[in-house]
């Protein structure tokens, strides 16, 4: 008997309309686990190499884990992935919501999808059932409307959808794919993926419990994390000011990215901060499967002007930064409204924001004009203009088509020095996090697999000191020592090596960094006896670790088969040089050549080429990827 | 000399106030201010005296306010 999976792997051919399953052995579960680990395994065995991402040959597959459906708190993530569109590397986006653990009570452990269909098409998956219905009528319609539509089509108001709106259909090259309207597999493009396969939704309707191997054991955890989740004071802000609560020290610091990254001084901030969201626009807080946290923001605006749909949730920290200060606005409700319409249209709000932003730049530095604007005053702080190319990104109209492609292929087509204003990692547009305050995310930017990522590894500010929550609480994996935040030395290089397969770890099980240490009150020691009661395996934290660096060396294989090399694992050129204006003014730059010898050291660290970044033989055996050794050797 | 302190974020309900005010007769860091205060450096990621960011060892010599910004992580 299996406990925490289902055994069901569902493939699914959209060019032929047929669909199998796969039951994998135990030591297939107990190898990849689910999540991008399992997903890599089958972009790695059935991809080819230089898959156009938009061909019916790329795989899109949705991935939740072993621990999926469990009550446990803050375990309600799944992971999509695909090529991406967007970076043409290994593609990957984790959500939270409900739609994860709906599948795996629907019996199955993750759907693997490839080919494409003629016409548009959604999949119904109920408790082991399976069909694929058209969706002509459904393509084009925006997500609250597809999932109204079909939830009446199926008469079952609980069935949970994972969908594209109108810009997954166009093929944006950062469109994403949401569940309950507000939960997003947001960066990466795979929203495109879906798109090119013209699979409008995945609905879900499950009612068999995840067989659980000790079933007490998770409850009594589950009691004493949630009951200590209402006191503790990170739990309460995650509740209380939500991710927003980030916005104030970032703006009084000086450090809030603002103007597209030219400075972090953005004077309007106090609009912008959660204490102002909280009076203006916030309706109330939503939480994700079995989690008590109840981190997410629901905004509403019932202005003549301007409304908002709450139904969409509302901003998040990233989402207020780059559809806020990075495009110079401050109107907190234009950026709701902004939000809404990302979702709606289901676009990647970090992507769109800094796509636009910078295009403000190119408008305002004269590398477009009015006409390439269509008579839009492209300046910094025009929040009309924000909500009018979000429109025309999504539906690809006038320079929206151009921006649709995202900020690096758009400065290739604008030319006349345009790339010298984006600020990308692979492709992918950097998140609101600067690096020059926490050099450790700035590593994470640098090496992530799939692009810039500030959810590749707990940040620094929870290593900084003897009584830091993360030194404290994580010396199970040998964290002893404290190290500052702005140290890029060979301390830093080797706490972020073992932070970023710890998040990894949480990628692949669909565990939410909010919910355990250092970010939350989870322990360590509490995951690991619910992986163990969850699955009944007598796992380890030393099994989980190599399970992380497993699916890290494999991502790092399938870029190397697409062509990346070392000289893509960078930070864009602003980060070395000092902030303009505000506090931190003449201060913050990264020596370049630190940072360089630090990437140098962490491919040593890894069992990688020191020079080229390339897994060794050697690193692979250990970690059972022995399979891939011929890839390397090519 | 009273400098208040004024607490952002999750430090004000893990510390149970928002200002806290303090009166020293003599120069006295900001490192001494938080110790004074109970107020764990772990839990502090910027420290502000009017405009100006500084470190624990800034030196008060006048009264001040002093504002004090949790650590922040992703999200």
């Amino acid at each position: 008997m299996s406990y925490g999976y289902t055994g069901n792997i569902l493939h699914i051919d959209l060019s032929s309309k047929k669909h199998w399953i796969e039951h994998p052995p135990e030591t297939f579960y107990r190898t990849y686990w689910g999540g991008r680990a399992l997903a890599l395994y089958y972009m790695l065995k059935e991809m080819k190499p230089h898959t156009d991402p938009l061909s019916p040959d790329n795989l899109l597959i949705f991935a939740p884990s072993v621990l999926t459906g469990t009550p446990a708190p803050a375990m309600p993530r799944y992971t999509v992935c695909a090529k991406s569109p967007l970076t043409g590397a290994q593609g990957e986006a984790e959500a939270g919501g409900w739609w994860g653990p709906e599948l795996k009570k629907a019996s199955f452990d993750a759907i693997v999808i490839k080919g494409s269909s003629k016409t548009p098409v959604y999949l119904w998956i109920k408790d082991g059932k399976i069909e694929i219905k058209d969706a002509t009528h459904l393509w084009g319609k925006d997500t609250g409307e597809t999932q109204k539509i079909i939830r009446e089509e199926l008469a079952d108001d609980k069935i949970r959808i994972a969908q594209i709106g109108p810009a997954g259909e166009n093929l944006v090259r950062f469109a994403n794919i949401v569940n309950e309207l507000k939960h997003f597999n947001g960066r990466n493009g795979l929203g495109a993926v879906m798109g090119s396969k013209k699979l409008k939704a995945i609905a879900v309707r499950g009612t068999k419990a995840i067989d659980l191997y000790d079933k007490e054991k998770v409850s009594q955890i589950t009691k004493e994390i949630t009951k200590r989740v209402i006191d503790n004071p990170l739990s309460r802000d995650l509740r209380e000011l939500g991710t927003p609560a980030i916005v104030r020290g970032f703006y009084e610091a000086g450090c809030l990215p603002s103007y597209n990254w030219t400075t972090g001084y953005f004077k309007e901030g106090e609009t912008l901060t959660a204490e102002t969201y909280n009076k203006t626009i916030l309706k109330k807080t939503v939480g994700c499967y079995a989690c008590p946290i109840r981190c997410k923001r629901v905004a509403e605006v019932n202005e003549p002007d301007i409304k908002v749909d709450p139904s969409y949730g509302g901003p998040e920290y990233e989402t207020i930064t780059s559809l806020g200060s990075i495009c110079g606005i401050s109107d907190l409700k234009y950026i709701a409204k902004a939000n809404e319409l990302c979702n709606k249209y289901t676009m990647d709000t970090i992507s769109a924001g800094i796509v636009i932003a910078f295009a403000m730049q190119c408008y305002e530095e004269g590398l477009l004009t009015k006409e390439d604007t269509e008579g839009i005053e492209l300046t910094f702080g025009n929040k009309e203009a924000l909500l009018i190319l979000i429109e025309k990104i999504a539906h690809r109209q006038g320079l929206g088509d151009l921006l649709s492609q995202g900020s690096c292929l758009a400065a290739q087509k604008i030319g006349k020095g345009a790339e010298k204003f984006i600020h990308q990692v692979k492709g992918q547009e950097i998140p609101m996090h600067d690096p020059r305050l926490k050099t450790g995310v700035g590593l994470q930017y640098a090496l992530s697999d799939y692009g810039a990522d500030h959810m590749k590894a707990p940040h620094d500010p929870f290593f900084k000191d003897q009584d830091s929550i993360g030194i404290k609480e994580m010396k199970g994996l040998g964290i002893l020592e404290p190290v500052s935040p702005t140290d890029i030395g060979e301390k830093k290089v080797a706490l972020f090596k073992l932070l970023d397969i710890y998040w990894t770890v949480f990628d692949i099980l669909g565990v939410c960094h909010f919910g355990y240490v250092p970010r939350s009150v989870g322990t360590m020691e509490e995951l690991l006896e619910i992986i163990k009661s969850t699955t009944g395996w007598k796992t380890t934290w030393f099994e989980l670790m190599k399970l992380g660096e497993r699916s890290i060396n494999m991502a790092r294989i399938f870029n190397y088969r697409e062509g990346f090399t070392s000289k893509d694992d960078t930070l864009p050129e602003v980060f070395y040089h000092n902030f303009k204006g505000g506090p931190l003014d003449g201060q913050g730059a990264i020596n370049k050549k630190d940072f360089e010898k630090a990437i140098k050291l962490r491919y040593e660290l890894m069992g990688w080429n020191a020079d080229t970044g390339i897994p060794t033989p050697a690193k692979l055996i250990e970690l059972g990827l022995d399979w891939l050794i011929d890839e390397v050797k090519s | 000399m009273k400098i208040s302190i004024k607490l952002e974020g999750y430090l004000k309900y893990k510390y149970a106030s928002n200002i806290l005010e303090l009166n020293y007769s003599k120069p006295v860091t900001i490192r001494q201010v938080l110790e004074d205060t109970k107020i764990s450096s772990a839990d502090v990621f910027f420290i502000k005296v009017g405009d100006l960011m500084v470190k624990e060892d800034y030196l008060l010599t006048k009264s001040a306010e002093i504002k004090l910004f949790p650590i922040i992580g992703g999200g």
